[in-house]
This record gives C-alpha cells, sequence and structure tokens, in this order.
C-alpha cells in the first residue's frame, strides 16, 4: 500500500515577514506620513493638514499590497523605511526650525 | 498582468476575507440599521416623540429668557439650545455654559478649568421643567437617556468598545474592506461580463460564486464610499488627528479641532441688547424646504454683539450646515458647512463624509438605497466565506480537516446568524425595558439582551449537532423577532394601521408593516429550505506537509 503526499507551495516567500511589513509597517508609514506631509503639500493651511488625513487610507492600502506583490521582501521594507524617514526627518526639521 | 501576480492578489484576498469577514459582516449588517438609526428607529423606540409638534420659537425665547436670570452671569458666556427630535436629545434642552469654568476657583497657571453648565430639560409638549444638571459638560451629556437606536448606532461606530480600541477596530476594518476591494477588482477583472451572470438554480458552489461576484461588481462605488469613509470615520479621533497635529499644532490635538471647527468668541460690548431668538428660529426653518433646525448656539447672549450659531440639515445641502445670524437683530450672515467654512477642496470632502457613509441626505428613499446596498455589503464577506468553505470542502485535496471547516461554518452561522438575532431582539427589549421597568436609560442596560442573544446564539450553533439546521432554525427565530415588532409596537404605543392616519405615526407602522412582511416571506422561504448534511461527512481529512497560505 502507498501513501501519497500532497505538497502545497506557497505562493508568497517570507510570509511572516511581509505580513509584519503589509500590515504594521505600512500602518506606522502611513501614520507618520501625515505629519511629514503637511510639511511640503503645497496648498492652503487647511488642505495641508485635511488632504494627508484623507490620503492615509489609499495610502495604507497601497503599501500593504506592494508589500505582498514585491518579489523580494526588503524591496517592501527599504521603500517603507525610507518613506518613514524621510517623512520622520521633515518632521524633526519643521519642529525644530 | 502576471497570472502569478494574480494568484497573489487571489490569496490575499481570500486571507483578508476569512479573517474580517464574520466582522465585516457584524459591521455591515449594523450599519445598514444604523442608517435609520437617527430617525425612524428613534421614532419607533420613543412613542413620545412621533408626530411631535414644533415647538412655537416664542416659547424657546421666553423659556431661555426666564432660565437665564436662575443662574449665574458667568454661565451666560455661552446658551446651547437643542430643540427636541430625534437627532440628539428627545427633550427641549437649553444648556447655560461658563467655557472656563468656575471663575471662583484657583487655576493652574497657562490653563484654565474645565468648561461647566447648567443644564435644564423641558418636556417636549407640555414645555415643563422636568429636569435641572449642573456640573462639567461632559458630565451633563453623559446623563442623557439612550435607547436601542443610540445603542445600535454606537455599536456599529465602535462596537461598544470605546476609544480607542474600539474606533480603532472600525477603522482598520475599513482599511481591510479598502484591500479587499482592490485585490477583488484585479481578480475579477472581467468586470462587465459578471454584471449579468448570475446561476442561482445550478448548483450552491456556482450561486455563490456568482452572487459573491455581482454583489460585489453592482456595489462597487458604494463599499468603495462606505470603506473609506468608514476608515476614515474610525481612525480620525485615534490616529489621523493627533498624528495630523504633531507637527502644525505641536502635537495639541485639541488646538487642532479647536482651529478646524470652534465657532470665534465674541467681544462682549456689554451694551444690553435682546437676543432675538424667536426671529432667528423662525427665519433658519424656513431656509429651505425640508429642512430640520436641531440646535441654536448663543454666544454673548442679551448683548448687542450677541452671535447665534443654527445647526441645520437637510434642504439641497448633503451634509449639516451652520447658518450664523447676528443676535440682536437676526439677520442672517452666511450659511456654511462645519468644514466648508475653512476653505479648500478639503474641508467640503470632510464634510460629506459623515452624510455618505450614513446616507442621511436624501430623506428616506436614499435612506432605504443605502440600507438595501448596506445589506449587500454584509451579504458580500458572508457569500466569500462560504464559497471559500465549499471549495475547501470539496476540493481534492483540502487544505485543512473536515472538521476545522465544521467549526468554523458553525462560527459563521453563530456569529453572523447571531448578530440578526441580537439587533432585531433590541425592538421588544426597547419596549419592555421603557415601559414595564423603572430603567430611565433604556440603552444602558439594552446591551445585556444584545450580547447576551449573541453569545446565546454562538454557542447554540457551536454545540448543535447539525450546523445546518441550526441555521434554518436561526432563520425561523428571526423570522419570529421580525414578525413581534407590530404586535409590540401596537401592545406598548397603540399605534397601528387603522389609526396611522388620525395619529400620523406613519414612521413606526412603516417599520411594523416591513418587518412583517419581511418575516413572513423570511418564514415562506425557510419552509422551501432543505438541510443538507453536515460538512464533516463530506471531506476527509488529508495530510498536508508544507504550509501554505
Amino acid at each position: 500500500m502507498t501513501t501519497t503526499t500532497h505538497t502545497r507551495v506557497s505562493v508568497f516567500n517570507a510570509i511572516t515577514s511581509r505580513n509584519f511589513a503589509g500590515i504594521l509597517m505600512a500602518f506606522v508609514t502611513s501614520t507618520i506620513m501625515i505629519p511629514g506631509m503637511t510639511t511640503y503639500l503645497p496648498l492652503s493651511a487647511s488642505d495641508q493638514i485635511a488632504v494627508p488625513i484623507l490620503l492615509f487610507p489609499f495610502i495604507w492600502t497601497g503599501l500593504c499590497i506592494y508589500s505582498y506583490l514585491a518579489t523580494k521582501v526588503w524591496h517592501a521594507w527599504t521603500l517603507m523605511a525610507a518613506l518613514t524617514l524621510v517623512h520622520a526627518a521633515l518632521c524633526y526639521v519643521a519642529l525644530t526650525s | 498582468m502576471k497570472i502569478k501576480t494574480i494568484k497573489k492578489l487571489y490569496t490575499l484576498h481570500s486571507w483578508v476575507g476569512i479573517i474580517t469577514g464574520i466582522l465585516l459582516f457584524v459591521i455591515a449588517f449594523t450599519g445598514a440599521m444604523s442608517v435609520f438609526g437617527r430617525g425612524e428607529l428613534k421614532l419607533w423606540a420613543n412613542p413620545q416623540l412621533r408626530a411631535l409638534p414644533l415647538i412655537p420659537s416664542e416659547r424657546v425665547e421666553q423659556l431661555v429668557l426666564d432660565y437665564s436670570e436662575k443662574v449665574a452671569l458667568h454661565y451666560k458666556e455661552e446658551v446651547l439650545i437643542f430643540l427636541p427630535g430625534t437627532s440628539f436629545l428627545n427633550n427641549l434642552t437649553i444648556v447655560f455654559e461658563a467655557h472656563h469654568g468656575d471663575p471662583t476657583l484657583p487655576q493652574e497657571a497657562g490653563k484654565h478649568n474645565p468648561a461647566i453648565g447648567v443644564m435644564f430639560e423641558f418636556d417636549p409638549i407640555s414645555h415643563a421643567l422636568i429636569n435641572r444638571r449642573e456640573g462639567t459638560i461632559t458630565e451633563l451629556f453623559e446623563h442623557r437617556e439612550t435607547d436601542m437606536a443610540d445603542f445600535i448606532v454606537d455599536f456599529h461606530a465602535d462596537l461598544h468598545l470605546g476609544r480607542p480600541i474600539g474606533l480603532l477596530t472600525t477603522g482598520i476594518l475599513g482599511l481591510t474592506m479598502m484591500l479587499s476591494i482592490v485585490t477583488g477588482i484585479f481578480i475579477h477583472r472581467k468586470i462587465i461580463r459578471q454584471i449579468f451572470t448570475f446561476r442561482p438554480r445550478k448548483n450552491i458552489s456556482l450561486l455563490l460564486s456568482d452572487g459573491h461576484k455581482v454583489i460585489g461588481v453592482w456595489g462597487l462605488l458604494f463599499n468603495s464610499v462606505i470603506a473609506f469613509t468608514g476608515a476614515f470615520l474610525g481612525l480620525a479621533v485615534v490616529v489621523l488627528l493627533p498624528a495630523a497635529a504633531f507637527v502644525s499644532f505641536g502635537g495639541d490635538q485639541e488646538k487642532l479641532v479647536e482651529t478646524f471647527t470652534a465657532m470665534p468668541e465674541v467681544v462682549i460690548l456689554d451694551v444690553a441688547q435682546p437676543t432675538q431668538i424667536s426671529k432667528i428660529i423662525d427665519n433658519a426653518r424656513a431656509l429651505e424646504s425640508d429642512i430640520v433646525l436641531s440646535s441654536l448656539t448663543i454666544q454673548g447672549y442679551g448683548d448687542k454683539s450677541a452671535m447665534v450659531y443654527a445647526g441645520i440639515s437637510g434642504g439641497d445641502s448633503m451634509a449639516g450646515q451652520t447658518a450664523v445670524y447676528q443676535g440682536n437683530d437676526g439677520v442672517l450672515l452666511k450659511t456654511y458647512g462645519n468644514f466648508g467654512r475653512l476653505g479648500g477642496f478639503s474641508g467640503q470632502v470632510l464634510d460629506l463624509m459623515f452624510s455618505l457613509h450614513f446616507g442621511n441626505f436624501g430623506g428616506i428613499f436614499v435612506k432605504v438605497i443605502w440600507a438595501f446596498l448596506g445589506l449587500g455589503t454584509a451579504l458580500l464577506p458572508l457569500t466569500g466565506l462560504m464559497l471559500w468553505m465549499e471549495r475547501g470542502v470539496n476540493a481534492a485535496n483540502p487544505k485543512y480537516s473536515a472538521k476545522t471547516y465544521q467549526r468554523f461554518n458553525r462560527l459563521i452561522v453563530g456569529g453572523c446568524g447571531g448578530i440578526v438575532v441580537a439587533t432585531l431582539a433590541l425592538f421588544p427589549s426597547q419596549m419592555i425595558f421603557k415601559y414595564l421597568t423603572a430603567v430611565s436609560d433604556v440603552g444602558a442596560v439594552i446591551g445585556w439582551v444584545f450580547f447576551g442573544s449573541w453569545l446565546a446564539t454562538i454557542l447554540w450553533a457551536m454545540v448543535s449537532p447539525c450546523e445546518k439546521k441550526t441555521a434554518k432554525h436561526i432563520g425561523y427565530l428571526t423570522a419570529a423577532l421580525l414578525i413581534s415588532i407590530m404586535p409590540t409596537n401596537i401592545f406598548f404605543s397603540a399605534s397601528h394601521l387603522f389609526n396611522v392616519f388620525s395619529n400620523g405615526h406613519y414612521v413606526s407602522v412603516g417599520i411594523d408593516v416591513i418587518a412583517l412582511l419581511s418575516g413572513s416571506y423570511l418564514i415562506v422561504k425557510l419552509k422551501g429550505y432543505v438541510p443538507k448534511q453536515p460538512v464533516n461527512e463530506v471531506a476527509t481529512p488529508l495530510n498536508d506537509t508544507t504550509e501554505a497560505i
């Protein structure tokens, strides 16, 4: 009698890392981008605050999807780390100048 | 698009649906009910508000004058008048507010004491004083009477988990819904063909698959709007505003909100002149047809400099508006949306958020459309979950054991069926608590019935021998609760089809009739439904060697 073993192959590699990137890091990045964007958007005072808030759901959705679609997971991490650092730096400059 | 990318998106779509599906059903179903929350359900729950006559404007002016003489001078900084109705308070309510607290008490440097006030509540028909309260503004409104309508609207907003957990949960659910929509659009690219493909009689798998796609495609625009506005409304207070305030307002969220929403303080001239409350109320009520005046805020009451802000809704505007009047002569100065006054295009978008989410901008017709589409939104995760299980159980190589699929199926039956039962159980409970007990704030205790019946239904589904039979029994229970709404209303408020033209209780009787018809239809459909074998008798366990997502 022979036993057949079915093998499943995930469509994603590094799934734990992608989950962290797509859920948590995407949320942190989109949140930090809100105050960062208020420093450079060339809009009126009220739009400068409201537009980043309104963009938040779209940014999170885009980053989350990218985290799962990126060929290599470090691409997604790098993009989000860069966005986070740049926007955090913009906040720091705005608060200290 | 590459087939591998589509496969990834499909997997992501499936997993988001599996993880959030039941909760999304709960939020969407209660959302469809909440569309009628601050209006129709409020009227059903409070028979004293049905066919309520308009309070004469002169009477309001006289009451403000009389009671302003009974409070200390510092309380006259701002006068708030809430007209009775379905939007906020059941009684005519006048609040005299001191923005900076009691001036006789010591204050910390750079800070002011919390705002305090004196609240007077009057019967909406006799205008007799029924309540007087004093305290901080938060305390005054904490004790307002709530009911089943408030309960269900609040549950939809934050699951009664409060801030920040509740709002964060519903906000994140809005985000995951956006994720499901975007991934769904890419997976189902042949969108036009799917609009007209619905084969309900072929087999259960095709029914679920076609149903999921048809509901998704027809409701695409609506679901996108609901997901976006839901994510925004949920996250605004707990994440978005604090983040936005971080740089522009040095982290001071209150200052940001004040800048966006506060009315400019008037400079008191110390020249006594009566505030033309009556004239302003009459003018505001006549601004447009179908306009509802819900509140007045008066700054500098009794002074020449007084300004009056009237909160209005309805008319041609989609969002709530504020009409600004000069207090001493009652002349209308301008009308604006709450955020629209700030200028820019984002203010107008922010003004529309609430109206678009709850569909309260075009009368009952829009509300009915919103409720139907909302029920469609609730069916989307449900059909998706059932489809996932149907495919999983019948796959040649199922990923999970039959027991696992069965447990999940039971959770869906109990969780989703339970929320329908729990919501409908609010109707008889509201009337029983209101008329047969000494409970004054029904909304505060009705949660026991709601959560109790929800939990009981989940337990019932988890332990019953056959979950499909349980689903049928839950269906019968739902039908019984729907049918019970009309006799409950007749028993407690004496409103029925034969006296509706004389008492004018069209809304509550309309709810009774719709519930009766829905319950009867459900019974007819359930009688023709034959439950099949439970899933554990169909699928066989398997041996997986590699973890797949």
